[in-house]
C-alpha cells in the first residue's frame, strides 16, 4: 500500500496526536531511526538490485541531512553541480528535487495549501510553492548556506535568496552567461573559486584538493556507466520503460560525485545490459518510440502508465537523461564544473536545446516527441512553439501536454489522455 | 533627418549606445492586447512579454530592430519566439551579468561593444568615443531634468498622470527632443501643495514592473491619495544619477549598479532601497501592481510583505492580467484599501 503522507498530514489537522504524522516527522529528525532504516531497507528482498544503491544513498542522505552534521547542509538550485558540494565535504540539498519526491509520496497538496496560507502567490511554479510549504511543515532540513545558478529558473534563485534572508544565512548566486566560450569559462570558474571560499566560511568546511578530485573521479566513473546505459537504450525494442527513468533522473542531479553514484549507474547499466541480452524489454508492447521532453507528473496521474501499458508508446529516451558535459578534468576541477554549468543545453537561446533534441530523436530513432510542459516553468515551456515548428520542418511530430509535475489537482488526466491517444494514433 | 528606431525592453540597456550609433532608442512598453501572442507564448507567461510580442505580431510597433538582453527566463524565451516569428529583427541576445562586480561590469562593457557593432551595421555609423561621450552628456542632462521634475511631482506641483506622461515621453523619444520638452516643463514653476494639503492626502508607495498604467495613477489621485514613490522600471529604477565617465566601462557600471528590480543576488539591496523610499517619502501604505506570471516580482513580494507587516504598513497586491485593463474589480479593491487608509 502506498504511504500517503498528504492524507496523513490532512488527517493530522483534525487529530493533532496522529501517530503516523508524528512518526513521519520524527523519523526524519531521528539519527537512530534513519540509521536503522538505512540498514534495513536495502536488504529488503523485494527491492530490485538496480534500486539498491539509490535506496542506500537516499536513506544515508536523509540521515546526514536531518540528523548529522546539519551545519554542513547547503541548499542549492538543481543546476548547481553536486560534485562541487560533495567535493567540499558538504551535503547538498535540492529543494526542487525534494518537492518532486514529496509529490511522489502524496505530500504536495498539503504543502501547496500551506504555502498558500502563508501568502505565496498562486501563479508561481508549484515546485517552489511546494518547497516553501514543505519547509513550513518541517520536512526540509536546516541549512548553513544557499546557492543558485542564474541560467535556468530565475524563480529558484529568488526563492532561495528569500529563504536565506529569512534564516539569516548567506546566499550566493553563480552568474552563468548564455554563451559558452573561454571568457565565460574564466568568469564562472572565478565565481566558483569565490564560492568555495564563502562556503568554507559559512560551513566550517575546508577545501581539500584531493577530496575535490576524488568527487570528480567518482562523477566521471558514474558518467561512464551512464553513457553505457544510454547507449544500450538505443536498442530496439527499448529495454527500459521511460516513465520510471523520468523519476530516476532526479537522483542523477544529486548522486554524481558520491561513491554511491558509481554503484547506482553501474547497477542500472548491468540491469539494462541483461535485459538487452535476454531480449526481454520492461515494456513488451512497443508500437511507437518517443523522445520525452521536460518532466512528468510525479503524483498519481496514470498518464505515463496509459501511454506505456495501453497505447504501446515507449519512451525511448528522455531529454534530461542526456549527458551534455564532457568528462570532468580532475586536474582543474572548478574549471571542469564551470564547463558543466555553462554547457547545459537549455542555457542561452533555444537553438542549443533544439540541437540536443534533434540529436536525441535521431539517435534513439524516435517516431515523435512529447513535451510535458510543467505549469509555471517559463524556461522550459516558453518556446515550445519554436521547438514544435522546427521539428515539424524536420518531419518529426510533437505533442505538447500541459500539466503539473507537482500538483495533482493541476493535471487534467482526461484531456491529457485524449490528446496522447490521438497523437499515438497518428503515429502508429 | 529621420533615423531608424531601435526598440529595447530592458532598463539595463544603456540607451546612450543606440543614440551614439545614429539611431533613436525607444523603450518598449506593453500594449493592451495579448491575443495575437496566443499560440506563440504560453498563456501563463508574463503578460508584459506577451503584450510586447502581440504588438510586434500585429505590426503595431514602428521599429527597425529590437535589442534583447538575457535578463531572465522570460526575456530569453521572448527573444526565441520573437526571433522566430516577428518581422522586426532581433539584434541578438546580449549577455547581461546578474552580478555587479568589477569583472561583471567589464564583461558587460565588452558585450555592449559587440552590440554597438550590430547597431553600426544597421545605421552605417560606427560608434566613436566622441559620439558616446556626447550621448552620455545628453542623457546626463536628461537625468538632471528628470530628478528636478520628479521632485516637483513629489511636492505635488505635478500630477501623477503628468509625471507619467513626461517619463514615457523621455523613454521613447530621442534625447535632444526629450530634453527640450522636459526643460520646457521646468520653466513655469507652479505652486507645490502646502504642507497642510499634502498632509490631507494618504501617501503611497507604488511597486510595479515595466510600466504602471496611467489610469491607475489617475484613479489613485481621484480617490484623494497621492503616490509619492513609484518603484518601477519607468521611474525609481531608471538610471537617474549621472554616469561618471565618458566610456563604455562607466556606462556598463552605471547600468549594472542602478537601483535594481527583484534579482536573486540583490535582495538585501532591494529591501534597503524600498525601506529608504518608505522613510524618505513618508509612505502610509503600499500598492504592488505586478504583471501576472512575473515570477521575480511575485516571489520577492513574499519577503516585502513581511517587511511591510513588521512596519505596520497596509499593503495591497494587484495583478495585471493584461487583458482587462485596470478592471472594475481592481478599482473596487483599491477603493476599499484607500478607505481603510484614510
Amino acid at each position: 500500500m502506498k504511504l500517503d503522507f498528504g492524507q496523513i498530514l490532512s488527517e493530522a489537522e483534525a487529530r493533532p496526536d496522529s501517530l503516523a504524522m508524528n512518526a513521519a516527522l520524527r523519523l526524519l529528525h531521528s539519527p537512530r531511526g534513519l540509521q536503522l532504516a538505512r540498514w534495513i531497507a536495502p536488504l529488503d528482498p523485494r527491492l530490485p538490485a538496480h534500486f539498491r544503491p539509490s535506496a542506500k544513498f537516499t536513506l544515508e542522505l536523509a540521515r546526514r541531512l536531518y540528523a548529522e552534521k546539519t551545519e554542513h547542509v547547503v541548499w542549492a538550485s538543481v543546476f548547481v553541480p553536486c560534485e562541487l558540494l560533495w567535493g567540499l565535504g558538504l551535503m547538498p540539498f535540492y529543494p526542487e528535487v525534494a518537492a518532486a519526491a514529496g509529490a511522489a509520496i502524496g505530500l504536495t497538496p498539503r504543502a501547496i495549501a500551506s504555502a498558500a496560507e502563508a501568502g505565496t502567490p498562486v501563479d508561481l511554479c508549484t515546485y517552489h510553492r511546494a518547497s516553501f510549504g514543505l519547509e513550513r511543515e518541517g520536512f526540509y532540513p536546516s541549512a548553513a548556506a544557499f546557492v543558485s545558478t542564474s541560467h535556468l529558473c530565475t524563480l529558484a534563485g529568488i526563492m532561495l535568496a528569500a529563504e536565506a534572508h529569512r534564516r539569516a544565512k548567506p546566499f550566493r548566486l553563480i552568474d552563468v552567461p548564455p554563451t559558452f566560450d573561454s571568457d565565460s569559462l574564466d568568469y564562472v570558474e572565478a565565481q566558483l573559486q569565490t564560492l568555495v571560499s564563502d562556503l568554507e566560511v559559512a560551513t566550517g568546511a575546508r577545501y581539500d584538493p584531493d577530496r575535490m578530485r576524488e568527487a570528480l573521479r567518482l562523477s566521471n566513473a558514474a558518467r561512464a556507466f551512464a553513457l553505457e546505459l544510454n547507449a544500450l537504450r538505443v536498442q530496439k525494442p527499448a529495454p527500459l520503460r521511460g516513465g520510471p527513468m523520468l523519476t530516476v533522473l532526479g537522483l542523477g542531479l544529486w548522486i554524481l560525485g558520491h561513491r554511491d553514484g558509481v554503484s547506482h549507474f553501474r547497477a542500472w547499466r548491468d540491469y539494462t545490459a541483461e535485459r538487452v541480452e535476454r531480449r526481454d524489454p520492461e515494456q513488451s508492447n512497443q508500437k511507437i518510440r518517443l523522445f520525452w521532453l521536460h518532466l512528468r507528473p510525479y503524483g498519481e496521474s496514470g498518464l505515463i502508465e496509459h501511454l506505456e501499458n495501453d497505447l504501446g508508446g515507449v519512451i525511448a529516451f528522455e531529454e534530461h537523461n542526456t549527458l551534455w558535459w564532457d568528462e570532468l578534468d580532475e586536474a582543474r576541477p572548478l574549471r571542469a564544473l564551470a564547463a558543466k554549468i555553462l554547457g547545459h543545453p537549455s542555457n542561452g537561446s533555444i537553438e542549443r536545446r533544439l540541437a540536443m533534441i534533434l540529436d536525441g530523436v535521431k539517435r534513439y530513432e524516435c517516431d515523435g516527441v512529447v513535451h510535458f510542459s510543467h505549469w509555471g516553468c517559463r524556461q522550459a515551456a516558453g518556446a515550445t512553439r519554436v521547438i514544435r515548428d522546427r521539428l515539424r520542418r524536420e518531419g518529426i511530430p510533437m505533442l505538447e501536454l500541459d500539466g503539473d509535475c507537482i500538483d495533482p489537482a493541476n493535471v487534467q488526466s482526461g484531456p491529457l489522455r485524449t490528446r496522447i491517444e490521438a497523437f499515438v494514433e497518428t503515429l502508429v | 533627418m529621420t533615423t531608424k528606431r531601435i526598440g529595447y525592453t530592458s532598463p539595463y540597456l544603456p540607451a546612450e549606445i543606440i543614440f551614439a550609433s545614429g539611431l533613436t532608442p525607444v523603450r518598449l512598453r506593453p500594449a493592451e492586447s495579448l491575443s495575437a501572442a496566443d499560440g506563440f507564448l504560453p498563456r501563463n507567461f508574463s503578460v508584459e512579454a506577451r503584450a510586447l510580442l502581440a504588438a510586434a505580431l500585429e505590426n503595431g510597433l514602428d521599429l527597425d530592430a529590437v535589442v534583447f538582453l538575457d535578463e531572465d527566463d522570460t526575456s530569453r524565451r521572448l527573444f526565441d519566439v520573437w526571433h522566430a516569428y516577428a518581422e522586426i529583427p532581433a539584434l541578438g541576445l546580449v549577455p547581461l551579468p546578474r552580478l555587479d562586480s568589477e569583472t561583471a561590469c567589464q564583461r558587460y562593457a565588452h558585450a555592449l561593444v559587440a552590440l554597438s557593432d550590430s547597431l553600426a551595421a544597421l545605421s552605417g555609423q560606427p560608434l566613436t568615443a566622441d559620439g558616446l561621450r556626447r550621448a552620455i552628456d545628453l542623457y546626463n542632462e536628461q537625468r538632471c531634468l528628470w530628478r528636478s521634475l520628479r521632485q516637483r511631482w513629489i511636492e505635488g506641483a505635478l500630477s501623477a498622470s503628468e509625471w507619467h506622461d513626461l517619463r514615457w515621453m523621455a523613454l521613447t523619444t530621442d534625447p535632444v527632443s526629450a530634453n527640450a520638452e522636459l526643460a520646457a516643463r521646468l520653466l513655469p514653476h507652479p505652486q507645490p501643495l502646502s504642507q497642510r494639503e499634502r498632509g490631507e492626502k494618504t501617501c503611497l508607495l507604488l511597486l510595479g514592473g515595466m510600466n504602471i498604467p496611467r489610469q491607475l495613477l489617475a484613479f489613485i489621485e481621484s480617490c484623494g491619495a497621492r503616490v509619492v514613490a513609484e518603484d518601477s522600471e519607468a521611474d525609481e529604477r531608471v538610471v537617474t544619477e549621472s554616469v561618471s565617465g565618458p566610456d563604455m566601462e562607466a556606462l556598463a557600471a552605471a547600468y549594472l549598479t542602478k537601483p535594481c528590480g527583484p534579482r536573486p543576488n540583490a535582495l538585501a539591496r532591494r529591501l534597503e532601497r524600498i525601506t529608504q523610499l518608505l522613510d524618505e517619502r513618508g509612505a502610509q501604505g503600499v500598492i504592488a501592481y505586478y504583471p501576472k506570471f512575473a515570477d521575480a516580482y511575485l516571489a520577492e513580494y513574499l519577503v516585502l510583505a513581511e517587511v511591510f507587516k513588521a512596519r505596520g504598513l497596509p499593503a495591497l497586491l494587484l495583478e495585471d492580467d493584461g487583458e482587462s485593463g485596470f478592471s472594475g474589480q481592481q478599482r473596487t479593491r483599491l477603493e476599499a484599501f484607500l478607505e481603510v487608509l484614510s
